[in-house]
């Protein structure tokens, strides 16, 4: 007898779990269609070329399943996370913490727990509509989040927010599926700290899905910090859609989990949108970091940039994937896409898939990926100074990650940063000597 | 300084030249396919056993396989069992003795290709080895190769004079299982060229093949193999026309590579098949296998092709870099008008240490056309030092057509250098107006630009074949951009 064969396989599990979600009638049909739809087209495989680069094996015995509520202490988050200006948002395993939040929300901001919203309204009147994730490109991730959505937060700002909005994600084990909106009213402007971090070692699953709106002139800068412990896994999905002359920038900067995928899907609906994509991924052990990022330009004159930076060490893999269509009709856009990668070890690999789709001939597309190891001409500048070759090796590396983390413009969450990747390399003590 | 948009219509709506069908009597099989078929070519073709039972197990591993849908093509359903699987120009006696012998009809519709096949192929120099619907009916300059000691004859003729050859390297690069329509070609294939390039020996000649598809509903399943023994050299050129037709034909080759030490296979390709037409009705399928493997080490596979035909061209010519030091080279042009689809590019699989690779890929859409580029680079744990460049630009000429680009580069090895770049955009204005400021006409300013779009491809072409790709793409792109 197969065992393999019998045992049920994560989805399957999934039913008792969804009966308790928040939200009344309505939403337990909108999960329960949601979660058929998911189990007609199963769960993501190697032979799926979206998938082609993720492990999925881990994902069979894992629990999917949302982790009860657990009572979490405020010091240890504060221990995880720096401290910024501005308002802190709590949610733990994917669900809002009311009792963590810090600071006062700024005017102009108002924020709705989406559990306590789904109690009253229908998926059709909460948050301008909940539809269901269409078929056009794969979204089981998001059809996943949506048949397990416990919680969230629906974020709409009107007017210009000056401090940053902290938002963390803390996790202590089990499965967690929040839905984050965040809505941008015309011309208004929100700098978004997002971080992942886990209270303990726990086995973890999270499928967070996030949904950007911005109206015209709105501007969003979102940054993305991931330290999920080194047994989560977490498949992270973001849709944004940028309106005209809107602007959205992302700093992503993801470090942990034992498998961590983050997809990111810009639309530029209207001229003048523009979109950034800067991403850093940094992976040991026999981890895997997976980027996905579907770039949309669907209105003339619409421009974005994408630049990521990957280090693999140990037995780990890194991926970076990344695609630009542009639409038919959009002309007079301009799209550069650039991977540049660094192979630390002998077993580590990289795989790097920067993809054009370019339906339109008035453009300017172009993209460069490139893998290898450290300059020999700048090791050997360094080595001709008389420092050692592991210390130079590490502040090289250090120089290429700094190449993103130099976009920031908050200097604790900079410096945080910095530390993070010093604390990986060897001879971190020389190193800050440096730095 | 733009075209009138009726001129331009006119241009690009050049009928296809080489459309024409010669009626000679043909040995056709009905339509479909099961392993009576099989056995029936294979005794049609005298083959020894093992071929047979190689035909057939590829037959039964195909029967479990699924069509692949992954490329960025889209194509009617093809219904497998409406093809005939196998045509002969009909043995008059024992099969020609010389050209005089070789029916004229034949050889007319050579003379209207321009194959070299009497006096002219002395002059062009070039031994010809014309696949005429899949049967060889004629070989030239076998005596001159023969003394060097190469062997270059149809695929039937290997498999009765060299069995042995064959048996040994068959199917060793490119497997049975390998894909679709790999799997359906070793169950099918009909005939195609064979070399072999013996220990030390420089070819004498370049090697040349004209496939052509001229009955009705069959698709071509031709099978290449060429191996070069160690320390040897050898050119092949490879060209392709058919006749106009307003059904899809399916094309589905296999081409396998063999280099041993210190060997070198240069194999080029002008690929001109019928598109389609300017409504998209018709054309060639081109799903074709394409593969060398560098065996032994400083071996070197160059491919270099230049693609104007087929309504959907399917092809990735890839080199196995296995042997230390061995290199891969792949230059390509390809071009889409009107509905054509392409879905095209090339495989570098870095096994051995200081393996080498370079990729160079234009292309240039117009019309409604797609063309995609789809390359992989990957670098195995093993090859310490590998080096890779790839370059790959894109000309969009007009609004409604794609040009895509799909690498993907896998390192495993941090002392492997990889590196990728690529650029989409239009003919550049500023260098039309220039050469319209100079006097030179829209279309010629154009054909230049595109000429120099593409010279870094080619410049590997041998000479003959750089002619004719010049002309060629002149020919297609005609009155594209205004």
């Amino acid at each position: 007898m197969n065992v393999a064969v019998n045992a049920p396989g994560p989805l399957t599990r999934l039913a008792p779990a969804l009966p308790g979600l928040p939200g009344g009638a309505p939403w337990d049909e909108w999960r329960g269609c949601a979660l058929a739809r998911l189990q007609a087209l199963g769960l993501p495989s190697p032979r799926d070329e979206a998938w082609k680069y993720t492990n999925l094996r881990l994902l069979e015995r894992r629990e999917l399943a949302p982790a009860p509520p657990r009572p979490v202490d405020a010091g240890a988050l504060e221990a995880l996370v720096p401290a910024l200006d501005g308002a802190r948002l709590v949610l733990v395993d994917g669900r809002v913490a009311p009792g963590l939040t810090a600071g006062v929300l700024p005017a102009g901001l108002r924020v709705t727990p989406l559990a306590t919203a789904m109690a009253t309204l229908a998926p059709e009147a909460l948050a301008g509509g909940f539809p269901l994730p269409g078929d056009d490109v794969d979204q089981r991730v998001r059809l996943l989040n949506s048949a397990l959505l416990t919680d969230g937060l629906h974020l709409q700002v009107d007017g210009e927010l000056a401090a940053p909005l902290h938002l963390i994600h803390a996790s202590t084990g089990g499965g967690a599926h929040p839905r984050v909106i965040v809505d941008l009213a015309p011309h208004a402007r929100l700098t978004l700290v997002e971080h992942r971090v886990p209270l303990g070692e726990a086995e973890g699953f999270a499928a967070p899905a996030t949904e950007i709106r911005l109206q015209p002139g709105a501007c969003l800068e979102h940054v993305r910090v991931q330290l999920a412990s080194a047994r989560e896994i977490v498949l992270d999905d973001v849709q944004v859609q940028v309106d005209r002359d809107a602007r959205y920038v992302q700093l992503g900067y993801a470090f942990g989990g034992q498998l961590a995928r983050a997809e990111t899907r810009v639309t530029l609906a209207a001229p003048g949108a523009h979109a950034e994509l800067h991403g850093l991924f940094m992976v040991d052990g026999s981890r895997q970091l997976d980027n996905r990022t579907l770039m949309t330009h669907a209105a003339p004159r619409t421009t974005s940039v994408q630049v990521f930076r990957g280090v693999a060490s140990g037995r780990a893999r890194g991926v970076y994937d990344g695609k630009i269509v542009v639409a038919p009709g959009a002309a007079k856009s301009e799209s550069s896409q650039s991977s540049r990668n660094l192979l630390l070890s002998p077993q580590a690999e990289i795989d790097s898939r920067p993809q054009l789709e370019i339906l339109t001939d008035d453009v300017k597309c172009a993209h460069g990926a490139t893998t290898g190891q450290l300059d020999e001409d700048m090791l050997f500048y360094l080595l001709s100074r008389g420092i050692d070759r592991a210390t130079a090796r590490g502040l090289l590396t250090f120089a290429f990650a700094e190449d993103v983390i130099a976009k920031l413009a908050i200097p604790t969450l900079r410096r945080s940063l910095e530390e993070r990747v010093v604390r990986g390399l060897p001879d971190a003590e020389l190193i800050r000597e440096f730095v | 300084m733009s075209t009138k948009p009726q001129d331009l219509e006119a241009l690009v709506g050049q009928k296809y030249r080489h459309g024409f069908v010669t009626d000679i009597e043909s040995d056709t099989v009905p339509p479909g396919l099961d392993e009576d078929v099989i056995r029936l070519i294979s005794r049609k073709k005298g083959e020894p056993q093992f071929l047979l039972d190689w035909r057939l197990k590829a037959y039964r591993h195909w029967l479990t396989m699924r069509e692949p849908t992954w490329a960025h093509v889209k194509y009617a359903p093809i219904d497998y069992q409406a093809i005939s699987y196998y045509s002969a120009p009909k043995a008059k006696t024992d099969g020609p003795k010389s050209l005089d012998e070789v029916d004229p009809k034949l050889l007319a519709t050579y003379d209207k290709l321009g194959v070299p096949l009497h006096e002219r192929a002395r002059l062009a120099g070039v031994a010809v080895d014309a696949v005429f619907d899949s049967v060889s009916v004629a070989t030239t300059f076998k005596e001159r190769l023969a003394k060097a000691g190469v062997i270059f004859c149809s695929f039937s003729d290997a498999v009765r004079d060299h069995p042995a050859l064959i048996e040994q390297y068959l199917g060793t690069v490119v497997p049975h299982t390998d894909n679709f329509y790999a799997a359906l070609n070793s169950a099918v294939f009909t005939d195609g060229s064979f070399v072999y390039v013996p220990k030390g020996v420089r070819s004498p000649m370049e090697l040349s093949t004209y496939f052509r598809i001229n009955a009705a509903n069959t698709g071509q399943f031709e099978r290449t193999l060429i191996v070069a023994d160690e320390g040897s050299y050898v050119s092949y050129l490879e060209g392709c026309t058919a006749p106009q037709r307003d059904e899809n034909q399916l094309h589905a080759a296999v081409v396998e590579l063999v280099a041993l030490a210190d060997a070198q296979i240069k194999y080029s390709t002008v690929q001109n098949w019928y598109p389609g037409d300017e409504n998209g009705v018709g054309g060639i399928y081109n799903f074709v296998t394409k593969r060398g493997e560098c065996r032994g080490r400083n071996s070197k596979i160059s491919w270099t092709q230049v693609e104007t035909g087929s309504a959907i061209t399917w092809k990735y010519p890839s080199c196995v870099l296995i042997g230390d030091n061995s290199v891969g080279e792949f230059y390509s042009v390809a071009v889409a008008n009107n509905w054509q689809q392409a879905d095209t590019g090339t495989k570098m699989i870095h096994v051995g240490r200081n393996t080498k690779s370079t990729i160079v890929s234009k292309g240039i859409s117009a019309g409604h056309a797609q063309n995609a580029y789809r390359g992989l680079v990957k670098i195995l744990p093993a090859a310490e030092g590998a080096r890779n460049y790839t370059q790959c630009d894109s000309l969009l000429m007009g609004d409604r057509c794609g040009a895509h680009t799909f690498p993907y580069v896998e390192v495993r090895n941090p002392t492997a250098t990889v590196e990728h770049e690529a650029t989409t955009s239009k003919i550049g204005e500023d260098q039309l107006f220039y050469c319209l400021s100079r006097g030179i006409g829209a279309e010629d300013a154009v054909n230049m630009i595109v000429s120099g779009f593409c010279k870094e491809v080619f410049k590997e072409l041998p000479m003959e074949f750089a002619v004719e790709a010049q002309n060629l793409l002149a020919v297609s792109l005609e009155g594209s951009v205004g």
